[in-house]
């Protein structure tokens, strides 16, 4: 794919795979097995300008585009997607500063975002139907010429560790949707309590938890009762990054599982000899090729200012069967030693569908794209 | 198929055993990998340790598709405790087709007094192929030495049988294959390693080291060189309860999605159209798998041969079973991802089912190469019969 | 405040090179370039010093056109200016060809306090080219240096020799070249990569060294470059009991020269 990316985006791509072959390999079974927060590495990552990819430099970002940013967060994703997922989640809350910020908001908070000094998490799934619906939505009151939550947020991503989070809440829970609208929440806020760190499949360094909200002071985020719109495109944004994560650990197990193959010996033979271990290599990477073709396509609409909600929502469909598949036929390359928690595919097989989750996984992206279409 | 009444009110009695003993604890074996030593007692009681020896030797004597429904609802618990009280079976089926009234009597009885047994053909560098086995077993007197390691073992660590097979003669290749029984804690039978596994964790899974271990004549199964055949049979019959197993996991994983769904939507009707769908192709898929899968055991149960019938039966649940719970993993997002939930555990104890008692590869191979024989250009001009 | 100078050479990547099973032939279709692995360390020793000295650090390479992606790459590490010379004939230069050359642009393009160049290219690794630049520059060469430390302004070189290390100061110019465990190269950062673009790259035309054309032809002639594949012998010893396999195995491998 180099012959697509412009100079700078190779080096960027080198540059992310020699960081996360120093940094991140070494520790990345570490990371996994005692699932702690990797605050050295995620200084690091700061220090190479990893956590304010694509903001403006005028707010300490490095201002790549959004295709560069993708690169690095696949090849991160290639040795730990845990602390890839730290970064994305990170980023998607700045994207949505740097996009439907105010003036004052950019200064206030970007700068820090950029470098590291603050992370960012973004506050979406409810325990109810969906957002905005049942006992425990999120809502937004008016309160002393702002506005204060009160409600639940499950499955936060980077909560706990986050200074600031984007929180979406309903200004009016009889409007539903129709009144969602995006705020900022500082994690020092009062009311703002994060539950127990979840113990998950994988992505274990990645921490996630429920945040609950009493009454805690916000401010709106864009424009109030515009949330919908916002919500799309950040979602669809971050769908991009996620899938970006999706096939670094893809290309990776299929790498790893071909190795294998050439080295395990059955039937006196090298077991890649065979035509049904060739089959599988040959789907997976198949799959893998067209997913990564179909990530930077969308990449570079966003990095254009082109729409891409569309795309991106057909980039996150392929990338949610493209995950779990495909390690599911990798891990059966490497047979009962690929079972083993010892080998690196077993951890591979438990990081990657947390790469592709589904904020509401009843609704969005089949949605999305039929409703371009149709 | 349908069950008669007394085949439902024992898959009844095993669902039961299941939410009595095992769904409340498996979560937790599945965190810490720890042997749950508790459930060969409680299985012993419930008569699950010997559901197929013969009754003239204390064992209950299922018909090979209760058996199933019974793993089936023990797969549905917890696929860990599963596999444990299932290779049990794989373990005592070779004394059982191919051992004398008295090796049977030597291996069933321990099983039936409440222990496990174990089954062990595979080598560090032997899995599919099982001609590249290395352990041997050399006639000395009456007695064989055996000599070698074996891996991947269900239960090798707590077994009180296993079946053991070794090259009797190294140069006659599988021809030269023999198949023992042996008991649990023979000097010269030692575990050197406890595999942690991705799923199946509560199930003990060790690497067996045989050093000059001693195994009386009195227990060779049938004659040297028939161990092939013993293994294949053995697997023959084992691999539709591998199948039962995998319905049980896929059936949990959907009923873990309607429990899900219960819970977030007050008006389940609400759910949207693709949601739906999706948990009605898991039905559809989940039935065809339970229906193959007990049709390969009434093939057996008519005493009928298997081979064909017993690996499409493990080829289709385990598929079934791994694309169910993934898709069910999609279906409850970041929920389904955390510990909060069943569903991701299932997805890890699904992956393993493709893997054991012959991988969805060699089903195939076994599979394709019975079609290719039936096309294969007879050698005289007899009419091909069916 | 040194001037600094590095050479360095842009060379395929190694672990893109398949190679081919039936003739030991090298398939580089697939072969990236990078700055030779212990170049990027002269580069970042360069940079290091200028770090804690002060001064610039300019970079020079001959190399086929395709050297030209080598010039981003080398600038996001921190030197102030790349040159380079492109000739498609670079490819089939030897030692002395390479340093004719880069001798050449370095009296051009002036006077520089230290020239720096890794021990040895990842391709070829003759380690001629400080020996070789030196001496026609009429400079001295320190060889073999794992550590670079300044004393007062003056520059202490401590050198790793097969059976001690040797530290040596030089008085005035010299050219230096480092092994790779003098410095842990740092990655770049993205702004690193972004300002790289900003930095000045001049292209040296080969013609405006007034070389000759004896000058520029290789009289070290590579004929072919083969694989090396370790292939195993396969030997194994079955028969008789453990002494006498044991046995066997002792004498095959005294046979084999190991005793």
């Amino acid at each position: 794919m180099s012959y697509l990316l412009t100079e700078d985006q190779q080096l960027i791509q080198k540059n992310a795979r020699d960081f996360a072959k120093q940094y991140l390999e070494p520790m990345a079974v570490q990371l996994d097995k005692t699932g702690e927060f990797p605050a050295e590495v995620v200084k690091k990552l700061a220090s190479h300008d990893f956590l304010g990819w694509f903001l403006p430099a005028e707010f300490g970002g490095a201002e790549v585009g959004y295709v560069s940013y993708a690169l690095g967060v696949e090849e991160l994703s290639r040795a730990s997607a845990a602390v890839a997922s730290i970064v994305v989640n990170h980023s998607s809350a700045a994207y949505a500063i740097n996009r439907w910020g105010t003036a004052e908001q950019k200064k206030k908070y970007l700068p820090a975002l950029a470098k590291g000094e603050k992370l960012g998490a973004v506050a979406m799934s409810e325990p109810g139907p969906s957002v905005g619906q049942g006992p425990e939505a999120v809502i937004a009151t008016q309160q002393d010429g702002g506005y204060v939550l009160n409600g639940c947020k499950c499955y936060v991503a980077n909560a706990g560790v986050a200074d600031l989070y984007v929180v979406f809440g309903c200004t009016d829970p009889a409007a539903g949707a129709k009144s969602l609208t995006a705020f900022l929440v500082s994690a020092k806020a009062a009311g703002l309590e994060v539950g127990a760190k979840k113990s998950t499949m994988g992505l274990r360094a990645r921490p996630t938890a429920d945040v609950v909200f009493r009454n805690v002071a916000a401010e709106v985020l864009g424009t109030v009762n515009a949330g919908t719109p916002i919500a799309a495109e950040l979602l669809a944004a971050l769908a991009v990054a996620e899938a970006a994560q999706t096939v670094g650990v893809v290309g990776f197990a299929v790498e790893h599982a071909a190795k294998y193959a050439q080295q395990r010996v059955q039937f006196g033979r090298p077991i890649s000899a065979f035509q049904a271990i060739q089959t599988i290599l040959a789907e997976v990477s198949t799959n893998c090729y067209v997913a990564r073709l179909a990530v930077y396509d969308a990449a570079a609409l966003i990095e254009q200012g082109k729409p891409f909600t569309t795309e991106a929502a057909m980039v996150k469909l392929f990338a949610q069967r493209l995950g779990i598949n495909s390690l599911v036929e990798t891990l059966q390359i490497e047979g009962g030693y690929g079972y083993s928690e010892e080998m690196f595919m077993a951890k591979l097989f438990r990081d990657v569908s947390g790469t592709t989750i589904l904020e509401s996984p009843l609704e969005f992206p089949e949605q999305v794209i039929a409703a371009s279409i149709a | 198929m349908i069950l008669t009444p007394e085949q439902q009110e024992i898959q009844r009695l095993a669902r039961e055993f299941a939410e009595k003993h095992i769904i409340p604890v498996a979560a937790e074996y599945d965190r810490t990998g720890e042997f749950p030593e508790f459930i060969i007692e409680a299985a012993k009681k419930a008569d699950l340790l010997a559901m197929g020896i013969p009754k003239q030797f204390g064992g209950r004597a299922l018909d090979a598709v209760t058996q199933g429904v019974i793993l089936e609802e023990l797969g549905y618990g917890c696929a860990g405790f599963a596999t444990i009280l299932g290779v049990n079976g794989l373990g005592y089926y070779a004394p059982l087709l191919a051992g004398t009234e008295e090796q049977k009597k030597f291996y069933f009885a321990p099983i039936v007094a409440g222990g496990l047994s174990a089954f062990a053909l595979t080598e560090p560098a032997a899995g599919s192929d099982v001609s590249a086995g290395k352990s041997t077993a050399k006639k000395i007197g009456d007695e064989y030495i055996l000599n070698g390691s074996k891996c991947f073992i269900t239960s090798g660590a707590y077994a009180k049988m296993f079946t053991i097979f070794a090259l009797t003669d190294p140069s006659k290749g599988l021809k030269g294959l023999s198949g023992f029984i042996v008991k649990g804690g023979s000097p010269g039978l030692v575990v050197t390693k406890h595999e942690n596994k991705l799923g199946i964790r509560g199930s003990n899974t060790v690497e067996l080291v045989m050093q000059d271990l001693k195994v009386p004549a009195s227990q060779l199964l049938g004659k040297e060189g028939d161990g092939m055949r013993i293994a294949m049979a053995s697997l023959d019959m084992a691999r539709p309860m591998v199948g039962s197993q995998s319905v049980g996991i896929a059936q949990r994983a959907l009923d873990e999605c309607l429990k899900y769904f219960s819970k977030k939507y007050p008006d389940p009707r609400k759910l949207g159209q693709a949601a739906q769908f999706k948990l009605a192709d898991m039905r559809i898929q989940i039935e065809a798998a339970r229906q193959t899968v007990r049709h390969a055991l009434s093939v057996k149960d008519a005493g009928l041969p298997i081979t064909m019938d017993s690996a499409i039966a493990k080829t289709m649940g385990s598929d079934t079973a791994m694309h169910v719970t993934t898709e069910a993993l999609a279906l409850l997002g970041a929920y389904g991802y955390s510990h909060d939930c069943v569903v991701e555990k299932l997805v890890r104890d699904a992956k393993i089912q493709q893997l054991y008692e012959g991988t969805n590869q060699v089903q195939r191979l076994v599979i394709a190469g019975q079609l290719i024989a039936s096309i294969m250009p007879k050698a005289t001009t007899a009419k091909a019969g069916r | 405040m040194p001037k600094i100078l590095v050479c360095y050479k842009w060379v395929l990547d190694e672990q893109d090179i398949r190679i081919n099973p039936n003739d030991l032939s090298l398939d580089v279709s697939r072969a990236k370039g990078k700055i030779s692995d212990f170049d990027r360390n002269a580069i970042e020793e360069a940079v290091l010093l200028v770090e804690r000295l002060g001064g610039t650090v300019d970079a020079l390479t001959y190399g086929t056109p395709a050297a030209k992606q080598s010039l981003k790459d080398v600038l996001s590490r921190g030197p102030n200016k790349v040159y380079w010379i492109q000739d498609p004939a670079a490819e089939k230069a030897d030692a002395h060809v390479i340093a004719t050359v880069l001798a050449g642009a370095i009296r051009r393009i002036g006077s520089y306090d230290l020239i720096i160049c890794g021990e040895g290219s990842s391709d070829s690794y003759n380690q001629q080219m400080a020996s070789r630049l030196a001496a026609t520059l009429d400079l001295p060469a320190v060889t073999f240096t794992s550590q670079i430390t300044s004393d007062n302004g003056t520059l202490k070189f401590t050198r790793k020799l097969d059976d001690c290390t040797e530290v040596a100061t030089v008085s005035g110019p010299a050219v230096v070249s480092v092994l790779g465990e003098i410095n842990h190269p740092r990655i770049p950062g993205l702004k690193q990569v972004l300002g790289a673009s900003k930095k000045p790259s001049e292209e040296i035309k080969l013609a405006d060294l007034g070389l000759s054309p004896q000058e520029l032809t290789p009289r070290a002639i590579r004929k072919s470059v083969k694989g090396f594949v370790m292939s195993r012998k396969n030997v194994i010893f079955k028969d008789g009991d453990a002494a006498h396999k044991v046995a066997q195995l002792v004498a095959s491998l005294a046979k084999e020269g190991l005793s």
